[in-house]
């Protein structure tokens, strides 16, 4: 599966894409929502994996942008994120985020979660 | 894989009783080191001479890019100075933080000896002497083990 | 764990990163010229910390670092205003961020001051937006659940309400997802709700009219389920009711003892399901590696070690192509003139490839830069001075080890030009100066190398008192008369400080000499302009990487030595008329009007003697300004590359390091500071004769 990794931390896009390489994931990294957009017109991802907080453009707007694409409609979208708020939730999901995953991610399911959304 | 490895094509150390040992010979010594410690075996080039060094500190040398410290073996032993000639080798041993070379007359073969031919340097106070780890009795012949790190000290002890 | 720890390690560093820019952004807030760019970098800086801390568990720190950004949240979304905002407890959060983050690197903890969190929660009004999320009260290794958990329920059914909103499909969930994860948990049976689907003119196959009711046949708790569809569903969108519940159960379940065909199809791939998972969670060992990994563009992180090793490998390229140049001289001309071609663009190759090289270890100034502005407030608080800090050039790039290197002197500088170069702000307005001083760092590249420059419009340097401190130190003859630049110049002097009296903030005799020990000791050079009443300026001249150095190759005997080009002065060809013998075996060199004494390369480090010495190469040195070494034969001017000698040998005196020169031949690169201590021990060696002592 070709696997969009967006987080601007690099700490934490580097421990997602050892992650999801190491279980032999095509892996494509971005720094912010706007290089994700770009990766993900080039790439064309199969799920997209986002942080929520980033510069130039989050994960929400992110998230938006894809849905808003002719193309974006059936890519699932995960956002990883601290944030567990519920209002912060419901605006993710309004905005189109098929998962919403609360780090410190375990790494086991996020990988079960992968292998249900490969459906 | 590693240049130990290759100089031990020759028979493996196959039991524990047995230590590979490089010798090489000085005048009528045969002087050995651990087959373990030795890098490679290279000839002769000049070296460049360090300054306020020991005078067995012949100078450093270059080894594809890195640079390494040679040292005379004869004048630490007390044998005089070295004089090179076409079968002089250079000895590159592992001291474990650095790599250095001895300069010896010439290589001449690896031995297996058992562990049990091992016998402590006698505690004779003669030049060069503090440079022994260990005597090797092998038939009528006498191998003299060298302690590397006491080759490269450069105020004998 | 391995690469766990390795991670570990890269948020570290990241860390540090993200402390060192929020420093910046709460400066720029303190100073009242944050835009929100800042305000939103600081946050972000926070956030990250905070993030990663999430990941390894760090809850001492998730902790602090959710408090802390809760105030800056506050700022961001202007509930607060930067204006009004006490930001020294945003400050003080910085520093206790940065050492909490040092502390849990270490492993060790901090108590933090119970009033700054207090502090910080008065900031954002009361406590923080949020509480912290449990998450991250777990413990690193978190204790298996059922540890802590009540006896595991026994198996039975458990019902699950599933009512997604209607705009379901656009976030490309497939209900199968969901019914999947809960098929994970046990038998499931499943019915559809169909009743909300308009008829089929009105129907937008995009909008989701359906509801689910699962029942799983489980012993997994209520929690665990709910945990394991609620990334995908949102709280009001399902509803877990435990199977002892009997009414609830069957309630909605009324056609539980049928499930349709598809919810079967749907419940059977439960086990290979798990079965893919499992597949996925071990992966063959090559796909560590990632084949088919794209250039994505943005960055990677490499370890320095790695960079390291191809900037050596690119210093053996340039040695073997320097060895290829000396071949060339003896081929045939008309072959050598093609060689001679080729060599060209090697070498123009291997430049760019060691520009390259260099370029992914350069790290911009700013790194540095972005500490100073607070520097300056908290002395201007400690001094009583006003000065406004200008920064230019905080882009310029230079080697990440020149970048550790010049915090030291730079802040020393700063903290110079506080301390003893401006005045008080009584002083300046008598002296006719806005009461506010101005100190400016700027950057640049000037060739192979980076000009700093650190100037204030203070009082500059006291001459008067400087000449006559040197006087009464016998540092100078009372009857010398020194020129302004000469006299400036005795700042560098060790043990000259010019302020009057000491202060905690320049102490006594840590002074401009070790700042220039330190610039020197990277090969660079520190040079002073002052203007009386108008103000100094001081400025480095640093090489841009310490890998490789520009050296003058000089011969003595028959041993090469590299003369770092930035100590030296001048080279020329000795005249025996300008050579003044002293009396103990020494001589001076005269140099339009000064002195500078002779010493023979060959005497001080103990080389056979083959010459007369016919060239000197004049050096500056710490602690003489002048000094001549006589050598045979200037060889010419080369870019080297510098070999550690210290961990393949020793520290040898008057030797700063090695190289290997064209012909595979290794020279020593000579450390010009510590010649003329040499030749104080050298005196003891029985004196040679040559044509300049007398023996």
């Amino acid at each position: 599966m070709r696997i969009l990794a967006i987080d601007d931390t690099r700490t934490l896009r580097e421990l997602l894409c050892r992650t999801l390489r190491a279980a032999s994931h095509d892996v494509v990294e971005a720094e912010n929502g706007e290089e994700g957009l770009t990766r993900f017109s080039e790439d064309r991802p199969d799920v997209v994996i986002t942080d929520l907080n980033m510069p130039v453009l989050d994960g929400i707007e992110f998230t938006r942008a894809v849905r808003a694409r002719p193309d974006g409609g059936e890519v699932p979208i995960i956002i990883l994120t601290t944030e567990s708020a519920s209002e912060i939730k419901a605006e993710g999901r309004r905005a189109g985020a098929t998962a919403w995953m609360v780090k410190p991610f375990d790494p086991q399911r996020l990988l079960d979660m992968l292998g249900q959304l490969r459906k | 894989m590693s240049a130990a490895h290759d100089l031990s094509g020759l028979p493996q150390a196959a039991s524990a009783d047995l230590q590979q040992i490089v010798t090489f010979r000085i005048d009528d010594r045969t002087l050995g080191v651990e087959v373990e410690a030795v890098r490679e075996i290279k000839g002769w080039q000049p070296t460049t001479p360090l300054p306020n060094a020991a005078s067995h500190v012949l100078g450093v040398i270059n080894l594809r890019g890195a640079i390494i410290a040679v040292y005379d073996l004869r004048r630490r032993l007390g044998l005089g100075p070295a004089e090179v000639s076409r079968s002089s080798v250079v000895i590159v041993v592992d001291l474990g933080e650095r790599l250095a070379g001895i300069l010896v007359d010439a290589v001449s073969d690896i031995i297996d000896m058992p562990r049990s031919s091992f016998r402590a340097a006698p505690d004779i106070a003669g030049e060069g002497d503090d440079a022994l780890k260990a005597l090797l009795v092998r038939g009528n012949d006498v191998i003299a083990l060298l302690d590397l790190s006491a080759i490269v000290r450069e105020t004998p002890i | 764990m391995d690469a766990l720890a390795e991670i570990r390690g890269i948020y570290f560093d990241e860390c540090d990163e993200f402390t060192g820019l929020l420093e910046g952004y709460l400066a720029a807030m303190a100073e009242g010229r944050a835009t929100s760019e800042d305000i939103n970098g600081a946050f972000r800086a926070v956030h990250s910390i905070k993030g990663g801390a999430g990941a390894f568990g760090l809850s001492a720190l998730v902790n602090f670092a959710h408090r802390f950004e809760a105030c800056l949240d506050a700022l961001r979304s202007g509930r607060v205003s930067v204006h009004a905002a006490p930001i020294d407890v945003l400050l003080q959060a910085g520093d206790v961020l940065t050492n909490l983050v040092q502390a849990s690197r270490d492993g060790a903890t901090l108590p933090i001051d119970s009033g700054l969190l207090e502090a910080l929660e008065a900031f954002c009004g009361g406590t923080p937006k949020q509480a912290v999320p449990a998450e991250f009260a777990i413990e690193p290794e978190p204790a298996p659940a059922e540890e802590a958990a009540p006896p595991a329920p026994s198996r039975r059914p458990v019902t699950v309400r599933i009512t997604p909103d209607a705009d379901l499909f656009r976030r490309a969930i497939d209900p199968r997802v969901v019914f999947e994860a809960l098929a994970g948990f046990g038998a499931l049976e499943l019915t559809c709700d169909t009743s909300a689907i308009p008829p089929l003119d009105s129907l937008d196959p995009l909008t989701c009219h359906l509801a689910w009711t699962a029942v799983v046949n489980t012993d997994a708790t209520p929690g665990a389920i709910v945990e394991a569809i609620d990334c995908f569903l949102a709280d009001h969108e399902f509803t877990v009711l435990d199977g002892s519940d009997a009414d609830h159960a069957s309630a909605p379940a009324n056609q539980g003892d049928t499930p349709s065909p598809q919810a079967d199809a749907v419940a059977q791939p439960g086990p290979a399901a798990s079965a893919d998972a499992a597949a996925v969670a071990k992966p063959e060992p090559a796909a560590v590696t990632a084949p088919g990994r794209r250039a994505g563009g943005g960055t990677i992180r490499v370890d320095l070690d790695r960079i390291d090793k191809l900037m050596n490998l690119v210093g053996e390229i340039v040695i073997t192509q320097s060895m290829l140049t000396e071949r060339a001289t003896m081929l045939p001309k008309r072959e050598a003139a093609v060689f001679v071609d080729a060599l060209f663009s090697l070498n123009r190759q291997t430049r760019e490839l060691q520009d390259n090289v260099m370029a992914v270890r350069a790290q911009p100034v700013k790194v540095v830069f972005q500490r100073l502005p607070r520097l300056v407030r908290e002395l201007e608080r400690s001094l009583g001075k006003k000065a406004e800090l200008k920064l230019a050039g905080e882009d310029t790039e230079v080697d990440k080890t020149i970048v550790e290197e010049l915090a030291d002197p730079l802040i020393h500088m700063i903290r110079n030009a506080m301390d003893h170069g401006l005045e008080s702000p009584e002083d300046r307005l008598a002296a006719g100066k806005p009461q506010e001083g101005v100190i400016r760092v700027s950057a640049e590249h000037r060739g192979s190398r980076i000009l700093i420059s650190i100037s204030d419009d203070g009082k500059g340097i006291d001459r008067d008192r400087l000449i006559e401190k040197a006087r009464s130190r016998g540092l100078i003859a009372p009857d010398v008369d020194l020129t302004p630049e000469e006299a400036d110049n005795l700042i560098f002097h060790p043990g000259l400080s010019t302020a009057a009296k000491v202060t905690d903030v320049s102490g006594r005799g840590v002074g401009m000499d070790v700042v220039r020990r330190n610039v020197e000791a990277l090969g660079g050079r520190i040079t002073v302009e002052s203007s009386p009443g108008r103000g100094c300026k001081f400025t480095l001249g640093l090489p841009l990487t310490l890998a490789v150095l520009d050296g003058m190759i000089v011969r003595a005997g028959a041993e090469r030595f590299v003369f770092p080009l930035s100590s030296i002065v001048e080279t020329m060809q000795l005249d025996s008329r300008s050579v003044e013998p002293l009396p103990g075996g020494r001589s001076v060199l005269r140099l339009r009007g000064e002195v500078a004494p002779i010493i023979r390369l060959r005497d001080l480090l103990g080389i056979r003697a083959l010459g007369n010495e016919p060239n000197v190469v004049i050096v500056e040195t710490d602690s003489v300004p002048r000094l001549a070494i006589a050598v045979d034969e200037i060889v010419g001017q080369q870019q080297v590359v510098v070999k550690n000698l210290e961990s393949s040998f020793r520290r040898v005196e008057g030797v700063s390091a090695a190289t290997i020169l064209g012909d595979g031949l290794v020279a020593l690169i000579l450390d010009v500071d510590a010649l003329p201590a040499m030749t104080q021990t050298s005196r003891r060696a029985p004196p040679m004769t040559g044509m300049y002592g007398a023996a």
